[in-house]
């Protein structure tokens, strides 16, 4: 009977999920750390995309790793390598990768390398640029560059240092007990990372100083990173890839594995249906404007940062995080209400990460698409909100609910699949 | 508290004179069920649109807050006062739905996978229900299915007329509409529209199984009155549109508890039949687990 078989194989998915074991162990280059990555090759956030398709931030996000490569120095000479297919465009997703909005990864870019203890498999992520002004919200100016070579010319090699003496002493930084601690001390691990960044550095920070880099350097380094509240932002999300990967190809299943988006598209992964996307137009959030913008100047939704929600925290566990609708937007009932309304869609409630609110209930984990078209209830994520030009950057942070057309195709897919 | 109303449904217009009165019977977050000279008149602030319906503008709180059953409802020439609520029907517009009209024997043989999809779709939707009974693990449903769907796919529309063949249905599964009645309601309405062998059951027996309201629902829906879920469903069954068709299935799978996937296995039963092809009927049981 299907009908049992979709239950033990969901309740295998949600299992694997909970019971993966994501840890740092090092960062690398792209090219020598991404399976499949190779020159010419730049990974973007989502489903795959044209360049005709892309929306102005991710172009220009295109356009200013094209020149942080060096394969062009000028926006045009950029956009002619794209345009004529000498610089091709995939899925992070593609290559086990995540990156927060426009995702843009490229060879020479330091990544976040995570080992999934648990399961075996390997997750990567880009290092975070901070906010406003930078390339994955489509900037590329001087700014931009600039803080890209200084992030690969120092805080790659301060980190490259931290991390291998933190794996010599201890095999690596777990980065499950990092989010569940961080839960608890008011961060969603979508769009407020503060807890976490501040355990992360409590973490590595005794490594870093002996790592055996010049001072200077590991001074800047700790400097950038403790300045951003968004540090542990990748290092969360390739664990969650790691998480929802450990979930993805069980047959019959019927428990969303991938929900990212490019800025034009939305799309998912169901984990019985593997890796076929099922996309819809991306919808344009709202939220907190920062200054001097407008709800029209925000561009449709963007990033792989939903892998957070389909691992079982960010948008899901909002009730954990009362302050960060200064951040996104609403009130502190709307994060109340968000995350009961997720509990009504995903197949169960999380083992290890926990909303002290509401009485220490585990957080929804494991979107359903059967709930979804049951309910009607589409998953909530937490959000940035980057320009629709390009080059401009991030204008500001709200809440997105997914379009549930995706839902209906995939559970469409499922039953040409799966029907007896 | 003063609202306004964004349409009237043609039969609650027709229902609804200047001067006259209700009664609410059942008030819940999003609808209010009134009892007007023995019909149902719903004042709702969710979709879909239906005859019977007057729908509200946009609205944040709770119903339940505002209007009380045993509370009147009157009509006084644009307004509706009802408890401590003004309902402004100016600028309303009236809300008719099209009805397709079937001539003939029904055919719907491109139509035949999607059927058989939707079934496998029902059957998994199924799973995720809170509903303590799943209506195709009944013995009543079986016996339906024995009594009246077989029956009626060899052409024997006496049989499956039976009036016996239905009560056991009214009311079974509890809920202010029952999965048995939901059943019925979309069993009905597409045998009586697809076919001109009408197959009804009289209000009085309705009333004397199940719920008031349940009852009248089911009342209108053998005889044509449905909401734009079900009006939009019967027209992809009438143009063949098979993505239509899904389309509306899963449309209606979102309603209550277990509602519309009760409805749409109504539906899908009553087309299988109506097939006349066995192997229809034997894919769609054979995909609801039956």
């Amino acid at each position: 009977m299907v009908r049992e078989e979709v239950e033990k194989a969901n309740g295998e998915a949600v299992e694997r999920m909970m019971e993966s074991d994501p840890v740092w162990v090092g960062v690398g280059l792209a090219r020598d750390k991404i399976p499949g990555m190779r020159e010419y090759l730049l990974l973007h956030a989502g489903p795959p995309l044209e360049w005709e398709r892309a929306s102005g931030p991710m172009r220009g996000a295109v356009i200013g790793a094209i020149i942080y490569e060096g394969w062009a120095t000028t926006q045009e000479e950029a956009e002619k390598l794209v345009k004529n297919g000498q610089v091709k465009l995939e899925p992070t997703h593609h290559h086990n990768a995540v990156g927060p909005m426009c995702g843009i990864i490229s060879p020479s870019m330091p990544v976040y390398e995570i080992h999934d203890r648990r399961w075996g498999n390997k997750t990567y992520s880009n290092l975070n640029e901070g906010i406003g002004k930078v390339l994955r919200y489509g900037a590329y100016d001087k700014e931009v560059l600039d803080r890209l070579r200084w992030m690969s010319d120092v805080l790659y090699p301060v980190l490259e240092a931290t991390i291998r003496e933190v794996v010599s002493d201890r095999g690596g930084v777990a980065l499950k007990p990092i989010i569940a601690q961080a839960l608890q001390m008011g961060d969603d691990c979508h769009n407020r990372y503060v807890a976490a960044t501040s355990l992360l550095l409590r973490e590595i920070t005794p490594y870093m100083m002996r790592c055996g880099v010049d001072t200077n350097m590991v001074r800047e380094a700790y400097s950038f990173m403790n300045a951003n509240n968004f540090t542990a932002l990748n290092l969360g999300m390739a664990a969650a890839k790691a998480m929802t990967l450990a979930a993805h190809n069980i047959e019959h299943s019927t428990i969303v594995t991938v929900m990212s988006r490019n800025g034009t598209d939305t799309g998912i992964w169901v984990s019985g249906l593997g890796d076929k996307w099922f996309t819809a137009p991306a919808p344009i959030p709202r939220g907190v404007l920062f200054p001097g913008f407008s709800d029209a100047d925000a561009n449709p939704d963007l990033g792989d940062s939903a892998i957070t929600e389909t691992a079982g925290f960010g948008g899901f566990a909002m009730a954990a995080a009362p302050a960060i609708v200064s951040w996104v937007g609403g009130s502190v009932k709307l994060a109340i209400e968000t995350t009961q309304k997720m509990y009504e869609i995903t197949y169960t409630k999380h083992k290890y990460f926990q909303i002290p609110y509401l009485n220490f209930q585990g957080t929804p984990t494991g979107v359903d698409i059967r709930k979804v078209l049951k309910t009607g209830i589409t998953p909530t994520i937490n959000t940035g909100i980057a320009h629709k030009q390009a080059g401009v950057g991030q204008i500001g942070a709200g809440i997105v609910s997914l379009p549930i057309e995706m839902f209906r195709d995939a559970l469409r897919s499922y039953a040409e699949k799966y029907k007896l | 508290m003063r609202l306004a109303a964004s349409y009237i449904g043609s039969l609650a217009l027709k229902n609804l004179q200047n001067g006259e009165t209700g009664i609410v019977k059942h008030v819940f977050k999003n609808t209010i069920y009134i009892e007007k000279d023995s019909e149902l008149l719903v004042i709702s602030r969710k979709s879909p649109r239906a005859p019977i319906n007057i729908g509200l503008r946009e609205l944040q709180a709770s119903l339940k807050a505002w209007v009380n059953v045993g509370d009147s409802l009157k009509r006084i020439d644009d307004k509706l006062f009802l408890g401590n609520v003004e309902i402004e029907l100016r600028g309303a517009y009236v809300y008719e739905p099209s009805i397709p009209i079937f001539s003939g024997e029904p055919s719907f043989t491109s139509l035949e996978d999607y059927i058989t999809e939707a079934a496998f779709m029902l059957s998994l939707l199924y799973e995720t229900s809170q509903n303590p009974i799943q209506l195709p693990a009944t013995h009543e449903f079986k016996q339906f299915i024995q009594n009246v769907i077989t029956p009626l796919s060899r052409g024997n529309t006496q049989t499956a007329s039976k009036l016996d063949n239905y009560t056991p249905l009214l009311g079974l599964g509890g809920g202010f509409t029952p999965s048995g009645d939901d059943f019925i309601a979309g069993f009905l309405t597409t045998i009586n529209a697809l076919t001109k062998h009408k197959i009804t059951i009289d209000r009085n027996t309705l009333l004397k199984y199940t719920s008031w309201a349940s009852a009248l629902l089911i009342d209108y829906a053998q005889h044509g009155i449905v909401d734009e879920t079900l009006a939009s469903l019967l027209i992809s069954i009438h143009d063949e549109d098979g993505e239509g068709f899904m389309d509306c299935i899963l449309a209606l799978a979102q309603r209550g508890h277990n509602s519309g996937i009760d409805i749409s296995l109504g539906v899908l039963t009553a087309l299988a039949a109506l097939s006349r092809r066995e192997n229809l009927i034997e894919r769609v049981l054979r995909q609801i687990n039956c």
